[in-house]
């Protein structure tokens, strides 16, 4: 018989070794890596919150979870991170995603958690359970024979090089500064921050160890990047890659500094960029936009599992009242709505009559505040009013574009 | 020395604070939280991640729930997965064999290229009449028609590469008919990945 449950003592190992399959690694032989391997991945790991699936005692079917609280336009909610989703290759087509699915969403809404999100590896999978794909994700490839600055762009703070152990504490108080305005971005523990200045060896991919900057404006870190170089072929002469890691500022100063810092390398030859902003400011500050190359995909999915939870945490962009039917095969979001706003204060009650009909799949898509309701409606997947359909996407439209900066 | 008159209160006394320790200690065990309670307690909270001890026993917080379809559900579902399977091979070979004509040395011959589409075509087309011929179970008709649909377009797009490649252009009908072949797969196995959702979701 095949069980969905959590993990037990002793099964942070075979849920790991479970993971390997799918995923496409080993588990080190080597036993000190091993169990550093093990260390690191049960540093943030929440046993008691995985929804696995076992048959006769084995796992074939993995599903984690990460507590976060997670950024919406003007507020936080708690969210359960979805990771680590496999089924193993013998036991497709038996309903086993669904079912571990349906216990972990379970257990995130009787635990207490707002919604749901995730890092999809397939943009097709997670759409039927729910999950809106709310935060774009851009790549972002600079050459650097083009980096002069705009005339209009903020002169550039200056940038002090550190080392990892002094540049920590500055840089979460960036961080968290940060991410109480972007909707999509968590709060870091002590065991996220330790994965993020991270640099093992086997994770350089042919690059240098990993470079720290800081941007320090009137006595306050404003900003701080982490790269590393990486030797590509060149046209007779020494070249490099600049591979931004992660890069946060919150001044135009800062943004200047620390995108110039690592534009100015003498070897540099590209500065690519992953797990951007669309909205990062990189396109305003060169002279030339097109200059900085950008690739977008989905990053951020969001899956709303308390209705007046997540959008009674939010602000909306002016005044008013709009109704909507949301559909959810899986149960926790479905029912009709109305949501009145006077901008900060927001009631969300439960209605019959609606304007709008909507999949929870699009409603998680919105919540975030970077997604377009009328793009939504032209494709056919919200049903109701063009007027209405307008007034929706413009109370839930925000300032600031969803950005998951990490993946999960 | 003073006598008591009356000792007989006295005596009750430690008999008296005894049964007030066996009634408190009854209340206070009572009023502790369960296993199950003291697990959900451990787990709440909105922003820890941090299980630092991932070898702790968890057991207090497991949930087991039986994983039971249909069995004539699960019989559906393996079919289609062997149809999926087989399709996927399909397409291997369809690029395989579409590789070595479209290679710039090329080691094949025109009569040999067309025979091996040929033939591969009218096993995608078999296929595409076994999969119409399926018997959904019940709540999953809709569903396998939209697999079947996907299922005859495969095998209209595989007659397509063979007439591509009998045709007097160059390559282009072609290699049309192979994106059109390719993206009939992945509506396949779209359809697949959504017939096992509605199958698990009515479990």
């Amino acid at each position: 018989m095949t069980e969905i449950r959590a993990l037990r003592t002793g099964e942070l190992e075979p849920f790991v070794d479970a993971l390997s399959g799918p995923f496409g690694f080993d588990l080190p032989e080597d036993e000190a890596d091993r169990t550093a391997l093990l260390e690191r991945i049960g540093k943030n790991f929440e046993p008691e919150r995985a929804r696995c699936a076992f048959e006769n005692g084995r796992i074939v079917g993995t599903l984690g979870v990460f507590s976060f609280t997670m950024t919406v336009p003007g507020g936080t909610v708690p969210v359960a991170g979805t990771t680590q989703v496999t089924v193993q290759a013998t036991h497709r087509r038996r309903g086993l995603l669904t079912q571990m699915m349906r216990a972990h969403l379970d257990e995130a809404r009787e635990r207490g958690d707002a919604a749901a999100a995730l890092w999809a590896s397939d943009s097709a999978i997670y759409g039927r359970f729910g999950y809106g794909m709310g935060a774009w994700n851009t790549e972002i490839e600079v050459d650097r024979r083009h980096v002069d600055l705009h005339r209009l762009a903020a002169p550039p703070a200056p940038v002090e090089l550190k080392d990892v152990d002094a540049i920590r504490d500055p840089a979460i108080e960036v961080y968290d500064r940060i991410r109480r305005h972007v909707p999509g971005m968590v709060a870091h523990s002590d065991g996220w921050w330790d994965r993020i200045f991270s640099d093992h060896s086997w994770s350089r991919d042919g690059g240098t160890r990993a470079r720290y900057a800081l941007v320090v404006e009137n006595g306050t870190p404003t900003g701080w990047t982490k790269y590393r170089l990486k030797d590509v072929e060149g046209d007779g002469h020494p070249a490099q890659d600049v591979i931004v890691i992660q890069l946060y500022a919150e001044t135009p100063g800062a943004w200047s500094g620390l995108w110039s810092h690592v534009m100015a390398h003498d070897f540099g030859h590209t500065i690519r960029a992953d797990l951007r902003a669309i909205d990062d400011p990189i396109h305003s500050l060169l002279h030339g936009m097109r200059r900085a190359k950008t690739k977008v995909s989905d990053g951020l999915w969001f899956r709303v599992l308390d209705v007046p939870g997540v959008l009674e945490a939010r602000t909306y962009s002016g005044t008013g009242a709009v109704s909507f039917t949301v559909h959810d095969p899986l149960g926790h979001a479905g029912g009709s709505y109305v949501l009145e706003t006077d901008g900060t204060s927001t009631t969300v009650q439960t209605g019959r009559d609606s304007e709008l009909s909507l999949d929870v799949e699009d409603l998680g898509a919105l919540s975030l505040g970077g997604r377009s309701a009328v793009q939504m409606a032209n494709a056919g997947r919200i049903s109701g009013s063009d007027e209405a359909v307008v007034r929706l996407d413009g109370l839930f439209r925000g300032s600031r574009a969803p950005w998951s900066p990490v993946i999960f | 020395m003073a006598v008591n008159p009356d000792p007989r209160p006295g005596r009750w006394l430690l008999p008296l604070v005894i049964l007030g320790m066996v009634v408190f200690t009854y209340v206070f065990v009572q009023a502790l939280p369960g296993a199950d309670a003291e697990g959900d307690d451990l787990s709440s909270g909105t922003t820890t991640t941090t299980t630092t001890e991932p070898e702790s026993d968890t057991s207090t917080t497991t949930t087991t729930e039986a994983v039971v379809l249909d069995p004539s559900v699960q019989d559906y579902l393996n079919l289609v997965d062997s149809q999926e399977t087989a399709l996927t091979g399909y397409q291997t070979e369809m690029a395989t064999i579409n590789g070595q004509w479209d290679a710039e040395e090329r080691t094949v011959t025109y009569p040999d290229t067309e025979a091996a589409l040929t033939d591969l075509a009218g096993r995608v087309r078999t296929w595409a009449q076994d999969v119409a011929g399926v018997v959904a179970p019940l709540g999953l008709e809709g569903v396998h028609t939209v697999l079947s649909a996907a299922a005859a377009e495969s095998a209209n797009a595989a007659d397509a590469v063979v007439a591509g490649l009998q045709s007097s252009d160059t390559g282009e009908a072609r290699r049309a008919a192979l994106d059109s072949f390719d993206e009939a797969v992945r509506a396949f196995t779209a359809a697949a990945d959504e017939a096992e959702f509605q199958a698990s979701l009515s479990s």
